[in-house]
């Protein structure tokens, strides 16, 4: 009914080539990101900021870098943590080791060192695949707890061992508050989800999805493996290196390397398998799966208990909401394997054709 | 079974049954695992972690080989503990979270199959 597509034809190279070809999807996306500027930042409470909405953004934009190798490019990594942990830490190091460095730019290179540990990591994808590289990343992701616990070096031989983030600071306006914090994440996460969005369906995402669906027959067909592997490690890692950075500096503020721990990297797996791998749409949708359910759980567990008329504990309702949050998992891999993301094409689909069923 | 669920459904293997008995088996080696070392070393909730340990292991050793996982073990329990005792002090101790993962990764970089693995032979 509303969202037809007959009529809107495409009479140049550019109107079919665009991000959103359906224009309702196009008005849509601008109503949210208007919303997301405008609206939120006028409604939400202090709490909300901090316990939902920042966490939301820096994990969308982690799980939308590690759905870019391991969705688009079928290598999966258990190591994210660690490639956001090299990018926390490196904008650490730079903000405070070079005077007057701006808070952009020490992200950036944040960024930039992920890069570079994340390609030399992903030097085992050109030779195995599968649960060996999930091995292999599972290396990185050891291997980066160690360092950052051991050497000194990359907390400036501070003795109690954690990172503090400076004071946050952008073209010399503070921006400590929530709503500059929020307004900053949700900046970088639309930039980065737009380039990523393009990235996907450029020459190199179709290398990409190419190697995914049979590296042999891609390389027989002209893709070269070490490029494609590679330029997705160095993407993935990127994107991953700049969500460490804001993860550190806009919601922890101060962190000890196990603040990147193997959780973490099952955490961003669950999220991009939940959400829907090879999607970048489904990244938001795990990561707000990950992020807001528990957070509902938690609120609603002692409500419901109340409605049955038994009194329920803060550590029983902790622990029950671990198990249900586990049953929802599998739960909704068994109903739909292919992701929440899946769910929301069908959807789509479905409201095409509506009112008739086919 | 593993190579083909599709072709080994169409072949008469009776796929839930397999699957069945493949889980029952796992979880009984796992649980002889579990309690020796629980007996050794005690148990607690951290034991979670020690499963992950284990992927070095039959990497190391090559999937699809019960001797593999054998020698595999072998290699990284003392090599884990070796590594710590020599190489540690020059890079500051506790190394042997790693190690075993890095030994596996530098191995596959030149054995991709492990060392007792079956042949990988690709095929389009």
């Amino acid at each position: 009914m509303f969202y037809r597509e007959n009529g809107q034809f495409k009479t140049s190279y550019r109107a079919d080539q665009q991000i959103f070809p359906i224009s309702q999807d196009r008005i849509a996306v601008l109503a949210i990101l208007a919303f997301a500027f405008i609206g939120v930042p006028l409604l939400a409470s202090e709490y909300l900021f901090n316990a939902i909405l920042i966490p939301f953004l820096v994990m969308s934009l982690a799980a939308l870098g590690l759905n870019l190798l391991s969705g688009y490019c079928g290598q999966i990594s258990l190591g994210g943590a660690a490639f956001m942990a090299v990018g926390a830490y490196g904008a650490y190091n730079f903000i405070m080791r070079v005077p007057g460095m701006p808070l952009p730019l020490a992200l950036l290179l944040g960024g930039v060192c992920a890069t570079v540990f994340g390609v030399f990591f992903g030097l085992p994808s050109l030779r195995v695949r599968g649960l060996y590289l999930a091995v292999a990343t599972l290396a990185a992701q050891f291997f980066a707890d160690w360092v950052f616990l051991r050497n000194k070096w990359f907390t400036l031989d501070n003795a109690s061992g954690s990172a503090a983030a400076p004071h946050l600071e952008l073209l010399g306006q503070s921006i400590q508050g929530d709503v500059p914090r929020y307004l900053f994440c949700l900046t970088v996460l639309v930039i980065l989800a737009l380039l990523s969005k393009n990235l996907v369906r450029s020459a190199i995402g179709r290398e990409w999805m190419a190697m995914r669906d049979m590296d042999v027959a891609a390389a027989v067909i002209g893709i070269r493996p070490m490029y494609a592997k590679l330029s997705a490690f160095a993407v993935s890692s990127f994107v991953l290196g700049i969500a460490g950075g804001l993860w550190g500096f806009f919601y922890l503020g101060a962190w000890e390397p196990a603040a990147f721990s193997l959780d973490l990297s099952l955490k961003l797996l669950f999220m991009v398998i939940i959400g829907g791998l090879g999607s970048i749409m489904g990244s938001f949708f795990g990561a707000a799966f990950i992020v807001v359910l528990p957070f509902a759980l938690n609120q609603f567990l002692p409500w419901v208990a109340s409605l049955f008329g038994f009194m329920i504990t803060t550590t029983a309702a902790s622990h029950t909401e671990l198990m249900i949050f586990g049953v929802l998992i599998c739960w909704f891999l068994i109903v739909e394997p292919h992701g929440l993301a899946r769910l929301w094409s069908t959807g789509k689909q479905k409201m095409r054709v509506w009112p008739f069923p086919h | 079974m593993a190579d083909d669920h599709q072709a080994a459904q169409s072949v008469g293997i009776p796929l839930s049954r397999i699957w069945f008995i493949v889980w029952c088996v796992a979880g009984v080696v796992a649980l002889v695992a579990g309690m020796i070392w629980g007996s050794k070393l005690g148990v607690q909730f951290s034991l979670a972690t020690l499963a992950l340990r284990a992927l070095p292991v039959v990497i190391l050793g090559g999937l699809t080989s019960v001797p593999g996982a054998i020698v595999g073990g072998l290699i990284i329990g003392v090599g884990e503990k070796l590594s710590e005792v020599y190489l540690g002090p020059f890079v500051g101790g506790g190394i042997e979270i790693w190690f075993a993962y890095v030994l596996s990764l530098v191995f596959l970089l030149f054995r991709p199959q492990g060392l007792f693995g079956e042949k990988i032979i690709d095929r389009v």
